[in-house]
């Protein structure tokens, strides 16, 4: 036995299919000897509930098969051990979906290997992820009608969060106070991977694509346009969530697909909320997947005829979501260490996808990212076209390679332990940092070295060794010429203010120990940390201490859950409200 | 004939002398502005009469001072907002029919207390939208959380420290609704204005030659002009009655070791849970504890930023009177460029939120040109706690007050129960 059978609630609640019956669908997650909770090697389901002090007895799944495949409505709304079944459910399908796009295992951010979940921590219109007390924690509350709404039994909310667990496991770093990319780029991420993972579920798109029982093998044309499909159910993000906490929307917490782009977006001081901002990536990367799926259907739509087979339709939307969801896990792996920016995931998103494609193919998906991305003003971080012509890059928006005049020194190292020593790495990053253009004054060190096999759709295997290494350099805010010419304090900083600068870069060695790419965060780029000790500076995004760049002064394991609630009901006041004070 | 006498100026009846009579009430606001006019009549206006302070007999012997000083009329009350250390007195047996008594003509409030707010939705929706209904609907049931968390502290604040509890249960006691006075002040009154930033105030004929203004607070639709910064957002407000009504059903009828989430559901003794659930059990009861926390700091909040602001013009003299308006209340009236060249102006400042954090604002400090001025320096008056104190009033504050300004504060009054300032003579 390979793979187990567990039955899932495929949307919220609130989504149900044309009997009125709450949508459901079963999902196949790697077998594992399941302990009570259930508690497997990578989730542990603990059922508490802070509010009411209740520890429910633990769901023990055993090796039974699915308990609740024709479990009735009422017994999936009521039955906690449903609710655990899901939360685990979709994680390990969500993990295994990770892992599978990456080559390799995933850690988590905090160290160990089981993540705990809380399916009904408290009573409160939230869910967030804790690193502090290693834990995915769901929230319950009353809805307008007063029915509870469980947020465990939200696929998108459940989703949403670990994306966040996860994306904190690969990149650590991203929870540095940084610009507002970095924190928009934490949450647009987590909700790219929420909408495009559904389209995994056939029976679900299907479901939800046809609106009439009627329909039953076929859809009408017209439901295919894709204004139509940009206001589905599948691409809105928590129906029930954002129906029942957030009187103010009309069908779900968000549908970035839907905004409206602006090339001064970026800009706009509204898009520093990092929801908010983080909206701009869904949208963007979202419509891609809207235009690449209407490619394919327009390659095969028959003129004339009004409805058209729906498998077909949803294979295309399958293979269509499958592949950028791929590209958007893999590009993690291409992202810089700190300070990401979206011109940097952007090209990201293209680097990875050439080293498995040399060709965009048919529908066309490099090109149509970086238009969908352009319409937001978001230029590639490299890759422009005078790069292009100068045979720097082969296609626009790509990372460059390592110069060829500055040839890198590998006698030092063995290119065996290049994939599984961390000291070996640091030496070869040491014995090249000349050529490297690292600046040497600033604490670095090595954090993570992954070895991982990647396969082409076309079923060509790439395999790569992704190392980072991170770069801090503490001083005052007196001292910042020091590092770099342009570097400046920002306005109204005081010289004896104490600041921290980060910098660091991936490493990629290709099969034979080489390196292919050097995708770096120089610690000494005047106008990158100018940039972001402004915005610190100006949102009085500090430590306990008074200190700027070491972290945002949330409680530890409060972070994410802070996020939210500044969004919901700022619960406290933003910083630079602090600072208006006498 | 009637042309001329229409265009012919009318010297205005002026008040001869201002004077404020400050009372200690403890941690609290209770403030008379008496206006004296040429023919010996006296025009008074009362802002606020509250305390934290238990110590009835103590306000009672205030408010005893404070109808004497009245003489038996009052024109015109000003509660400044529903927080108990500004209307407890309304409410206190005794003490409320005392006030009720000087029959004031008419009763100021916020706009966020009209008793008919859903009606008045439709009559002045611009004031009323269907958001602001939904924000006061929220402060109700946020307001009746912290009094169940006064009276159920153990439910709610298990995981806590008694510290921690102490803090929470007092700042919780501040919001609980004081419905007595609430009440009263809705009765007394022969005319009541609720009243938003820009609003008449109610007091234009009350006391001739003194402009009035409100500057506070903004209705939601003001606010929204001002949406980046704030928190007054329609969808916020829901989230924070989402997020307060979540925790009040959860644990009104909780007993322990009892679901009501799942009745039917199997639980376990936590105490004989492994030591791994019980690590996550503790961890989730201190972030429990923290969403609470923040819950009652949110509402104490709310409630500030619902005061009234008003600004007194007598001749050259601005008297600013902004209850415990903290900043989101401010950010609205500080928009405007002309009153902010009006605020420049302002002679007597009646300290924000007795000292506390955000009260006084950078951005609203900064306007005062008579601050340090040789001649005709601002006079602040900081109604506060006796003795010093690490948040309230700020230490640093209070020193920027004594440097800057001519600072009567009650802080370190002994046994004096009121100090009168005369303004204009």
């Amino acid at each position: 036995m390979t793979t187990r059978r567990m039955t899932i609630i495929a949307q919220d609640p609130s989504i149900k299919n044309s009997d009125g019956e709450i949508l459901r669908t079963r999902v196949n997650i790697p077998y594992e000897e399941l302990g009570p909770g259930p508690r497997g090697y990578r989730v542990h389901v603990v059922d508490y509930d802070s509010s009411q002090r209740v520890l429910y007895h633990p769901f023990d799944p055993g090796d039974d098969a699915d308990p609740f495949e024709n479990a009735s409505d009422s017994r999936l709304l009521e039955d906690p051990a449903f609710h655990a079944q899901n939360v685990y459910a979709i994680i390990m399908r969500l993990l295994s979906r990770f892992e599978g796009a990456l080559g390799r295992r995933i850690p988590w951010g905090f160290g160990v290997q089981q993540i705990h979940v809380a399916p009904h921590a408290f009573a409160d219109a939230n869910a967030y992820y804790s690193e502090d007390a290693q834990g995915l924690f769901f929230g319950y509350f009353p809805g307008v009608n007063g029915e509870i709404v469980l947020t465990c039994l939200s696929h998108d909310v459940v989703v949403h969060e670990a994306t966040h667990a996860l994306l904190d496991g690969l990149r650590e770093t991203y929870t540095v106070p940084s610009h507002p990319d970095q924190a928009g780029f934490h949450e647009g991420f987590a909700d790219v991977i929420a909408l495009l993972s559904v389209f995994g579920l056939s029976d679900v798109v299907r479901a939800l694509l046809l609106k009439r029982e009627s329909e039953a093998n076929y859809i009408p044309k017209d439901d295919l346009r894709a204004r139509v499909l940009r206001t589905n159910v599948l691409l809105g993000l928590a129906e029930q969530f954002g129906n029942e906490a957030s009187r103010h929307r009309a069908d779900c917490l968000r549908r970035a697909v839907s905004r409206r782009p602006r090339k001064d977006a970026l800009r706009d001081l509204v898009f520093e909320e990092c929801h908010i901002r983080g909206e701009i990536l869904s949208a963007a990367v979202l419509n891609s997947f809207i235009e690449v799926w209407t490619r394919r259907l327009e390659s095969w739509l028959p003129t004339g005829d009004e409805v058209v087979p729906i498998d077909r339709v949803v294979e295309d939307a399958y293979d269509a979501a499958s592949h950028l969801l791929t590209m958007c896990i893999r590009a993690l792996d291409y992202c810089p260490v700190v300070d990401i920016t979206f011109g940097d995931f952007l090209s990201a998103l293209l680097t990875v996808d050439l080293e498995l494609l040399v060709d965009d193919g048919k529908y066309k998906y490099r090109q149509i990212l970086r238009n969908q991305f352009e319409l937001w003003g978001i230029n590639p971080a490299s890759g422009a076209e005078d790069q292009v012509r100068a045979g720097e890059v082969p296609e626009l928006g790509i990372w460059e390679r390592p110069s060829s005049d500055t040839p890198l020194n590998y006698e030092c190292v063995h290119r065996e332990s290049l994939e599984k020593d961390m000291n070996e790495v640091f030496r070869f990053l040491w014995e090249n940092r000349k050529q490297l253009g690292i600046f040497d004054n600033a604490y670095t060190w090595i954090i993570s070295l992954r070895p991982c096999v990647r396969v082409a759709p076309d079923g060509f295997v790439l395999k790569e060794t992704v190392c980072e290494y991170r770069q801090t350099l503490d001083l005052l805010a007196s001292q910042l010429r020091s590092v770099s010419d342009g570097m400046k304090k920002p306005e109204g900083m005081p010289d004896d203010t104490h600041v921290r600068l980060n910098g660091g870069g991936v490493l990629i060695f290709d099969d034979f120990g080489h390196l292919k790419y050097h995708i770096r965060s120089r610690i000494d780029n005047a106008k990158r940390q100018n940039s972001r000790l402004e915005y610190l500076w100006r949102n009085g995004i500090r430590d306990r201490n008074g200190r700027y760049g070491f972290s945002d002064g949330s409680p530890k394991g409060r972070r994410f859950a802070l996020m939210h609630m500044r969004r919901d009901g700022r619960t406290e006041l933003p910083a630079e409200w602090e600072d208006d004070q006498q | 004939m009637t042309s001329n006498k229409r265009n012919k100026p009318v010297r205005q009846k002026m008040p001869e002398q201002v004077r404020i009579a400050m009372y200690d009430v403890g941690f609290g606001d209770c403030f008379l502005l008496s206006f004296s006019y040429a023919d010996g009549e006296a025009r008074r206006v009362l802002i606020d009469c509250g305390s934290t302070s238990e110590n009835k007999k103590h306000m009672s012997q205030v408010v005893n001072i404070l109808v004497d000083d009245c003489e038996g009329h009052i024109e015109a009350i000003v509660a400044t907002h529903r927080h108990r250390d500004h209307i407890s007195a309304f409410g206190l047996k005794g003490l409320g029919e005392k006030l009720e008594k000087l029959n004031p003509e008419i009763v100021i409030q916020p706009w966020t207390e009209h008793p008919d707010a859903e009606e008045a939705a439709i009559e002045a929706p611009s004031v009323f939208t269907a958001g602001a209904v939904r924000h006061l609907r929220s402060l109700d049931a946020a307001q009746e959380f912290a009094e169940h968390l006064i009276n159920r502290p153990n439910n709610i604040l298990s995981a806590a420290g008694p510290r921690t509890r102490s803090r929470v249960v007092r700042l919780a006691s501040l919001s609980i609704p004081n419905k007595k006075a609430i009440e009263r002040l809705t009765r007394m009154g022969k005319k009541h204005a609720y009243v938003h930033s820009g609003s008449q105030s109610g007091l234009e004929r009350l006391l001739p030659g003194v402009q009035v203004s409100v500057l506070g607070p903004p209705t939601l639709t003001q606010t929204q002009s001002i949406r980046k910064q704030t928190q007054w957002d329609e969808d916020e407000f829901w989230k924070l009655f989402a997020r307060v009504a979540a925790i009040s059903a959860s644990n009104i009828a909780t007993a322990r070791g009892r679901s009501d989430l799942f009745p039917k559901a199997r639980t376990d003794t936590i105490a004989k849970s492994p030591s791994y659930v019980k690590w996550l059990i503790k961890r989730l009861d201190r972030a429990q504890l923290h969403n609470v926390q923040r819950i009652v700091r949110a509402l104490d909040r709310a409630l500030n930023n619902t005061s009234v602001i008003l600004l007194f013009k007598i001749g050259d003299k601005m008297l600013l009177f902004p209850g415990d308006a903290q900043l989101e209340n401010w950010q609205y009236a500080l928009k405007d460029r002309k009153l902010k060249r009006r605020l420049s102006k302002v002679l007597l400042y009646k300290v924000g939120h007795h000292g506390s954090t955000n009260a006084t604002p950078k951005s609203l400090w900064n306007l005062f040109a008579r601050r340090s001025a040789n001649d005709g320096r601002l006079i602040s008056l900081l109604s506060t706690k006796r003795g010093h104190h690490s948040e309230v009033p700020r230490t640093s504050l209070v020193k920027a007050l004594e440097s800057e300004t001519v600072l009567h504060s009650t802080q370190g009054w002994r046994r004096k129960l009121r100090e009168e300032y005369t303004i204009l003579e």
